[in-house]
């Protein structure tokens, strides 16, 4: 405002004045120099203005930008929510299914021990009459031990740090039930119980064989990772590097795969 | 529950007045191996000449009455009820249906007090090796729980718990500060006195340290200090948060919760400070990490699945699975000595409860009652959970047994949380 407003009085001040004609010439000049000057001003508040203008543009923007951007991130929060929500309902639904298929396998097993003590009876005989066999041979025709309780067992003997009796009874459960649900978890466990008595190159062949019959189970990437940890503890370095790359490289969504560029990176190697 | 709770607390005052009137709640399937134990009140017993008797309301308090509640609740003994106005003598003892007798004699020397214990079988054999307990008052209730302990030890050939001790935060003083009792509530100790928010400790497994969250510093960082209050040592981690630490049970590996970005995750340090390792990297809230008793699992709370629940991951971070399937916010987890259960707090219908999950089975139970009762910790034998309830209004500390009987309420003054029992037999 004070520079526009002064240059207006000084001309004012100098026409009020008595003045020869090179006066006014000099005069005349200086008002052109003054509307020229004057001009000028108003170009630079015409810009200053449209800079505001720009600048206010820009503002509402980058108000709306932002907006658009929290509202990008609560989306995306919102999903996140629902694919934890999701998450939380199929780890809900597996574990109401492996109760059930447990339940189902008691079934199975109660009925198998009532089939073997209860014979059908002879065809053309009355149905209602059944055959009660000598108890037994038909005793040493069922297992001895429901698998589940042999599994079970093992678990409690890990549990308890008795790695030996731990491994004894995942062996035996697995050679009990090989198509068992439990069978991949009881080769994982087998390993981990050699891993945790720092029988390293066992556990590395025991996790081996958890990722070669069963391949498709969840356990698979905690066995290779675990196996690459194995090498490193035995410093075989080299061979350690190569597994927990792999681990990387075939389970990056899985939490094994954070862990592996962890122990990577510990270890001086860069993963993408 | 809650009448479990209104009788002990009315019969608690009587109890220690009389002469063995503990009633406990018994198994029945143990029922057969009780072994009854008649212990008449000092005072009765003939003197000794030459000696100067301390007088019955000397002791009753903080010596007769933790040594008629140890040997009551530790599920080896029942006390026989003595007639009272008659000696008692093994005859005695033996009418009323007892397998040992339990003879006590204390005296006087200058502070100190003399305690002469003789467990005697019902032919009058002493089977207790003579030992004479020297202590100031202050310590009478340390050598009620010794005593209780040896004879447990005689009998039944296994170490009580009468002698460990439960870690806990207090702010009776006006601060959160780290305290310490004994297993029926005596004795209660500070341990830091810092001025500032000091919670969580967590036991070593040699009961000789702890570890615990404290603003010291002005930020959330882990200390460790010895069970006298000495020797504290600041873990640094360079992270923010530091809280929740738990010693392994094998090695000197402290798990914790540390959080980059604003993000909780659980991490591994040792105790000098070194070698720290991050085992959960998700974008969710990971927290409250707990030792199995092997050493080999870690469980924790995540949020990746929606709501607070409980997982399970190897001591590597490998192979994390989720326990917790009923209820929309479970958290504190901590595992039964065994490591064949793992407690809980759950919220159930608005409220949060105990929850014991079988780790072998898979089956969960709810065992506890009124109020919010939260952060349960397992007694080291396994037979008993110490925890936290606002039943009464305020935050207080409880003892019951693994399956809710037996509940004692173990701290009064200010209010109490976060209950860590230590972890060995002594």
């Amino acid at each position: 405002m004070r520079s526009r407003f002064l240059p207006l009085v000084t001309l004012f001040a100098l026409l009020g004045g008595c003045a020869s004609t090179g006066d006014v010439a000099r005069l005349q000049n200086q008002v052109a120099e003054l509307q020229e000057e004057l001009a000028g001003l108003k170009r630079t508040t015409a810009a200053k203005e449209e800079v505001q203008n720009v600048n206010q543009r820009i503002a509402e923007q980058t108000e709306q930008l932002l907006r658009s951007s929290a509202t990008l991130v609560s989306k995306v929060d919102q999903m996140e929510e629902r694919i934890q929500n999701t998450q939380g309902t199929i780890e809900q639904t597996n574990y109401r299914i492996d109760r059930m298929a447990q339940q189902m396998t008691q079934f199975q097993r109660d009925l198998e021990l009532l089939g073997a003590r209860v014979q059908p009876a002879a065809p053309g005989s009355p149905s209602s009459e059944i055959t009660v066999p000598a108890p037994g041979p038909v005793v040493s025709a069922v297992p001895s031990e429901n698998p589940v309780d042999v599994y079970q067992a093992a678990y409690r003997d890990y549990q308890r740090g008795n790695f030996d009796l731990a491994i004894s009874g995942f062996r035996d459960f697995i050679t009990q039930s090989p198509n068992s649900d439990l069978a991949d978890n009881a080769a994982y466990w087998i390993g981990e119980s050699l891993f945790s008595q720092q029988k390293y190159p066992e556990a590395i062949a025991q996790f081996d064989s958890v990722v070669t019959q069963y391949p498709r189970s969840d356990k698979v990437p905690g066995a290779l990772l675990k196996k690459g940890f194995s090498y490193l503890n035995i410093n075989e370095r080299a061979q350690g590097i190569v597994q927990l790359q792999y681990v990387v490289h075939e389970h990056p969504n899985a939490p094994e795969a954070a862990l592996a560029r962890q122990r990577l990176r510990q270890l001086g190697i860069e993963t993408r | 529950m809650k009448k479990i709770l209104a009788v002990l607390s009315f019969a608690l005052p009587a109890l220690l007045s009389a002469q063995t009137d503990v009633t406990v709640t018994i198994d029945p399937s143990q029922a057969s191996q009780i072994v009854r134990i008649a212990v008449p009140f000092p005072d009765s017993v003939p003197k000794t000449a030459g000696a100067t008797v301390a007088a019955s309301e000397e002791i009753r308090e903080p010596f007769f009455a933790p040594l008629t509640r140890d040997l009551a609740y530790s599920d080896a003994f029942a006390i026989a009820p003595l007639p009272p106005g008659i000696a008692p003598t093994i005859e005695v003892a033996k009418r009323a249906g007892a397998h040992y007798l339990l003879k006590i004699n204390v005296f006087r020397e200058g502070p100190d007090y003399l305690v002469d214990p003789e467990l005697l079988d019902m032919t009058g054999a002493s089977v207790l090796k003579p030992q004479r307990y020297r202590s100031p008052r202050a310590a009478l209730t340390r050598t009620a729980h010794t005593i209780a302990n040896n004879i447990l030890r005689i009998v039944r050939g296994t170490p009580g718990i009468f002698m460990t001790r439960i870690a806990f935060a207090s702010n009776r003083t006006g601060n959160w500060e780290i305290w310490l009792m004994d297993w029926d509530g005596a004795n209660q100790t500070q341990i830091t006195n810092h001025g500032v928010i000091s919670i969580l400790p967590s036991w070593a497994p040699d009961n000789e340290r702890m570890v615990y969250t404290s603003w010291l510093k002005g930020t959330s960082d882990m200390w460790i200090i010895n069970r006298r209050g000495g020797g504290r040592i600041r873990l640094h981690t360079g992270l923010n948060l530091n809280t929740s630490a738990t010693f392994s049970p094998v090695n000197n590996d402290i798990a914790f919760v540390g959080s980059t970005n604003g993000n909780p995750d659980i991490y591994l340090i040792n105790d000098a400070g070194g070698n720290i390792r991050r085992l959960t990297s998700t974008g969710s809230i990971e927290s409250t990490p707990e030792w199995s008793p092997n050493g080999r699992q870690i469980s924790f709370t995540s949020g990746r699945s929606g709501t607070p629940q409980i997982y399970v991951m190897d001591a590597e971070g490998t192979n994390v699975r989720r326990i917790s399937f009923e209820g929309d916010w479970n958290d504190d987890a901590t595992w039964s000595p065994d490591g064949e259960r793992i407690a809980y707090t759950s919220r159930v219908r608005g409220r949060f409860q105990i929850r014991i999950h079988n780790t072998v089975t898979g089956e969960t139970r709810i065992v506890a009652g009124e109020g919010s009762n939260e952060q349960p910790s397992w007694s080291p034998d396994g037979r008993w959970i110490t925890f936290q309830s606002n039943r009464g209004g305020k935050w207080q500390i409880y003892r019951m047994r693994a399956d809710g009987t037996d509940l004692l309420p173990l701290t009064s003054q200010g209010e109490n949380k976060e209950p860590d029992w230590s972890k060995k037999l002594e």
